[in-house]
């Protein structure tokens, strides 16, 4: 990992400013050279190689010696902030109860891992990784010595198990993933020895390093198989599992045999993150208790075990209550349920009540309109299919306008369309049609044919008036999609549109798009990533958002859905050029070819995106990034950070 | 008597079935199911599910069977197994979930039910013996405000006022600090200090409606001929309004005490959901939006039962203190 860029953040230098200059110069010492640190903690703990908490229970004769419990080669982590203690509690919150959000962040773990920039891999259980040309044979080595969280050895067996017993089971995953099938198949494994493991597609898969570096798809991976065997009737007596299962509440062993692998509720199931759920968020108390991993492999620089803090605490809260808390003070590190429209009440409190609002990126998300290209009406369809009239509807709106008056000037106006932090970014693109031009929206419409009627309402082809409805979900969490909406509403007005707004509740959205029932989608876009969820730039399945017809046709191989025209048809095959690309370059080429496409014909119209992602950090908490990294899911959102090697000052 | 609480007992029977039908249909009512609320709040996240998967999830939940089938499926493991299903949400089994937050919910409840009595009961009868005076209109301001405030607005606002000015973390029964650990004096202290805000939100709600019932009895019975005679032979003013019309205006109160009973068990909906307690009302709010049915349907029907018995108590009770109830044409 490349720490460079980072020696010196500001907020090690406002946190140690107090300490004068030396310390500052100290500080930068520390983090860009090899030579032994300076330790400000002296006497305080900080050259013990393990949590004291550890040291305890190896005393008392519980846990085995560190280097017993640490694997032949660690992996180091650079620590962001030099030489940190160990202990400590970390409070966070979060609104839904079965959200697993706070592992995948603070305790994720894969095969592979992002690196700091996450535009690429680093190894991580695995020490070495392979790949053949054609991007169909996946080779990885694991290290050596690598324990689960209760000590028992994790091998190749474990790979073994994960997938032929479960991911390629049709028991336990009906309908194989995106990121497990290969074809009508799904890829297959072998494990010549111990420590190597070989996943094959017979059909290349260009996007597999990113998902085994996605924290909610990688630790899919990692089953601990000594304790799952006895849940999996191959491996136990069926009518044991059974009756395990009844006894459990369960109707089938699959069910039984998920809710034993669930690391967010069962606080028995081994795991090889930095922390295990030791009492789980379901229960009773709505808390989730998080505790350290005694066995995690992962060092700092001078070998000590990470990580430095010992517990999390998680609370299932309202989201006025999480608000508050976090305005308060009370959450320690927090970005993922923090609204941006609450900013401002973080920012009052942040001096009073002890922590600082950090300003993150988001995952260049935008608010959008998505035309149906697939609309079941003939005649709206062949209009929707029209550059013209897309570029129209976005050339009326006054995107100036909204911003002010939305997010006082702030907001992001652009397109759509992956942006400069993404590889796809192709060089000029996200600005098309989006200059305010309401005579050129005019003239685009009159090309078309669509004539005014005499109350100044534009006629369609067959002579009915062209009303549209815009279909949405109602929420404030974001730029406000009502307010937003009614001065789109407003806009097109003025071009002979007649829009109508349907804010609808969240499950009979998705039903309305997955039957091909909508007009007009307002949804937030995430524009860099789209690789990793297509739905809403290329229409995979019936829950596309732009043409639900067309992705049930894709995804039925033409037997059901609409058949799409030309120009969508060369969106899918470009998709299939991306996810089947043998090498990086011919994925971003695909990847770059779909974003332009995108580009010239403007299939879904950007309207506004939030400037920044509020991210809360208490004063006593170091080792968060402050460059403005992305709150992501894809990036594990506050795992961006690592948060491994996060600490808190010594009080 | 016998014959009375017989035939109430029968009565009970068919309102439960049709009762359990009728939530299990209505749970059931809104677009979508379990699968699709929860593919939606994916999509909000940034997460997307294959509509095959999730149409082979919906073969092994079986969430596709007819509604008959569903409703059979699940009334019968109740009634031959006392087993309520499992919840999707929580992938638990629905008992475990009730019964773990039945302690707090029921401290909760019968913690309100007392605050609410303790001020409403003297409250009306002090407004009665003083009627008109400046405490009765007072105390009636008093009730009828805090019945027309919205309950989960004033919890807000007591949260927001407890956060402002005193830096209290907001949400729960007990701080971060408490919540997992083992049961302390000091983890007691903790639920005392952050008990009183439903307590007192719910209660004072609650007692608009006593303070009226009680006030009204007692005006009735104040002037009424025995109390004057009562009067007249010299009997302490204080100890001839315990003794007489005090009892007898109890009597309506003490008829639908029965009704508490439920209210205790589903513990206020919104305020605990925005206060985030422990208790069973977020469940069954939580279980709703989700369309997490067995959960629902559970929580639902454990209502209703505890509505019907509640009922039935008060039945029998105002059958002990009403004659004309118990020899009527039941």
């Amino acid at each position: 990992m490349t720490m460079e860029h980072r020696s010196i953040s500001r907020r090690s230098l406002l946190k140690f400013g107090g300490g004068g200059a030396a310390a500052i110069a100290i500080f930068g010492l520390t983090a860009c050279s090899d030579d032994e640190a300076p330790n400000p903690f002296d006497g305080n703990g900080a050259d013990a190689k393990e949590s004291p908490m550890l040291t305890e229970r190896v005393e008392a004769g519980d846990l085995p010696e560190l280097a017993e419990r640490l694997p032949a080669t660690p992996m180091e982590v650079e620590v962001m902030d030099g030489p940190a203690q160990y202990g400590g509690t970390l409070n966070r919150a979060q609104t839904e109860v079965g959200d697993a959000g706070a592992l995948t962040a603070f305790a994720s773990v894969g095969l592979l891992e992002w690196n700091w920039d996450s535009d690429g891999f680093l190894p991580s259980l695995a020490e070495e990784f392979s790949k053949n040309d054609t991007n169909t044979e996946f080779t990885f080595v694991l290290r050596e010595g690598l324990k689960w969280s209760d000590g028992e050895p994790f091998t190749s067996a474990d790979l073994q198990f994960t997938i032929d017993d479960v991911l390629r089971n049709e028991t336990t995953i009906p309908a194989a993933p995106f990121w497990f099938s290969d074809g009508d198949a799904r890829p297959t494994v072998e494990v010549p020895d111990e420590r190597t493991v070989i996943i094959r597609y017979t059909q290349p898969f260009g996007l597999f390093e990113k998902y085994m570096c996605h924290p909610a798809v990688s630790n899919q991976f990692l089953k601990p198989r000594h304790y799952l065997e006895q849940f999996h009737p191959t491996y136990t007596d069926p009518a044991e599992v059974d009756a395990a299962t009844a006894a459990a509440g369960f109707d089938s062993w699959d069910q039984y045999f998920g809710d034993r692998d669930n690391w967010w509720t069962n606080p028995e199931r081994p795991i090889l993150g930095a922390y295990q759920v030791i009492s789980a968020a379901n229960a009773q108390s709505g808390t989730a208790t998080l505790e350290r991993n005694p066995y995690f492999w992962k060092v700092d620089p001078d070998g000590r075990q990470l990580p430095f803090i010992d517990q999390i605490q998680v609370q299932v809260l309202a989201q006025d209550a999480l608000d508050l808390r976090a305005a308060n003070g009370d959450l320690n590190f927090q970005g993922n349920f923090l609204g941006y429209n609450s900013a401002q009440v973080y920012l009052q409190n942040a001096e009073d009540r002890g922590y600082e609002m950090l300003r993150w990126k988001n995952d260049a998300t935008l608010l959008s309109l998505c035309v149906n290209l697939s609309h079941a009406d003939e005649v709206l369809r062949d209009l929707f299919l029209q550059v013209d009239f897309r570029a129209a509807l976005s050339h009326a709106i006054d995107r100036e306008d909204l911003n002010a008056t939305l997010l006082g000037g702030l907001g992001d106006v652009r397109q759509p369309l992956a942006t400069e932090t993404s590889d796809y970014y192709v060089e000029g693109t996200g600005q098309r049609f989006i200059e305010f031009d309401v005579d050129r929206a005019n003239e685009l419409l009159d090309g078309l044919g669509l004539t005014r009627g005499s109350d100044g309402v534009r006629q369609r082809p067959d002579g009915q008036p062209l009303a549209l409805v815009l279909l949405y979900v109602d929420s404030t969490a974001g730029v406000p999609t009502a307010d937003a909406f009614t001065m789109v509403q407003r806009y097109w007005a003025e071009i002979g549109l007649t829009l109508s707004l349907r804010p609808v509740d969240p499950t009979l959205y998705a039903e309305l798009r997955s039957a091909n029932d909508f007009d007009i989608d307002g949804t937030t876009m995430p524009s860099d990533d789209f690789d990793l969820e297509p739905v809403w730039y290329i229409p995979t399945g019936a829950n596309s958002h732009s043409a639900p017809g067309f992705g049930q046709w894709y995804a039925s191989n033409g037997s059901e859905g609409i058949e799409p025209p030309e120009e969508i048809l060369a969106l899918m095959d470009n998709w299939d050029l991306l996810r089947g690309a043998a090498t990086d370059d011919e994925r971003v080429e695909a990847g770059r070819a779909i974003v332009t496409q995108h580009d010239e014909n403007v299939y879904a119209i950007g309207l506004l995106g939030l400037p920044f992602q509020p991210v809360i950090v208490t004063n006593d908490v170091r080792g968060v990034r402050d460059d403005e990294p992305k709150l992501s899911f894809y990036y594990g959102r506050e795992g961006i950070t690592k948060p491994e090697q996060i600490s808190f000052l010594p009080a | 008597m016998l014959r009375f609480t017989i035939h109430r007992i029968l009565h009970v029977i068919p309102t439960l079935i049709i009762i359990s039908v009728i939530s299990f249909f209505i749970i059931q009512l809104p677009p979508g199911d379990f699968l699709t609320t929860q593919v939606a709040a994916l999509e909000a996240q940034g997460e997307s599910i294959d509509p095959a998967q999730l149409e082979a999830l919906r073969v092994r939940y079986g969430i596709d069977d007819p509604f008959w089938i569903q409703y059979w499926k699940w009334i019968s493991n109740i009634l031959l197994h006392g087993d309520f299903g499992l919840s999707f949400q929580f992938q638990r089994p629905v008992i475990d979930l009730i019964t773990e937050r039945l302690p707090l919910t029921i401290l909760l409840g019968v913690a309100t039910l007392l605050f609410t009595w303790a001020i409403a009961l003297p409250a009306g009868i002090y407004s009665a013996i003083k009627q008109h005076s400046a405490a009765d209109y007072t105390i009636s301001v008093v009730g009828f405000v805090a019945l027309a405030v919205p309950n989960f607005l004033a919890a807000l606002v007591l949260a927001y006022v407890g956060f402002a000015y005193f830096g209290q973390s907001v949400g729960g029964l007990f701080s971060p600090e408490y919540v997992n650990a083992p049961w302390s004096l000091a983890k007691v202290g903790d639920l005392l200090e952050h008990l009183w805000i439903p307590v007192l939100v719910i209660g004072l709600a609650g007692t608009a409606g006593i303070i009226r019932t009680m006030r009204a009895n007692m005006l009735d019975e104040l002037y009424k001929p025995y109390v004057t005679t009562a009067r007249a032979k010299g009997l302490p003013e204080g100890r001839n309004i315990r003794k007489y019309p005090l009892r007898i205006s109890l009597n309506p109160f003490i008829s639908t005490v029965g009704w508490s009973i439920p209210s205790i068990f589903d513990g206020e909906v919104i305020v605990a959901t925005v206060l985030a307690l422990g208790t069973t009302g977020p469940l069954l709010l939580a279980a709703l939006k989700s369309q997490d049915m067995y959960l629902a349907g559970g929580i639902i029907l454990i209502i209703a039962v505890l509505t019907v018995v509640g009922t039935l108590i008060s039945d029998l009770l105002l059958a002990a203190v009403d004659p004309r109830v118990r020899f009527g044409k039941a």
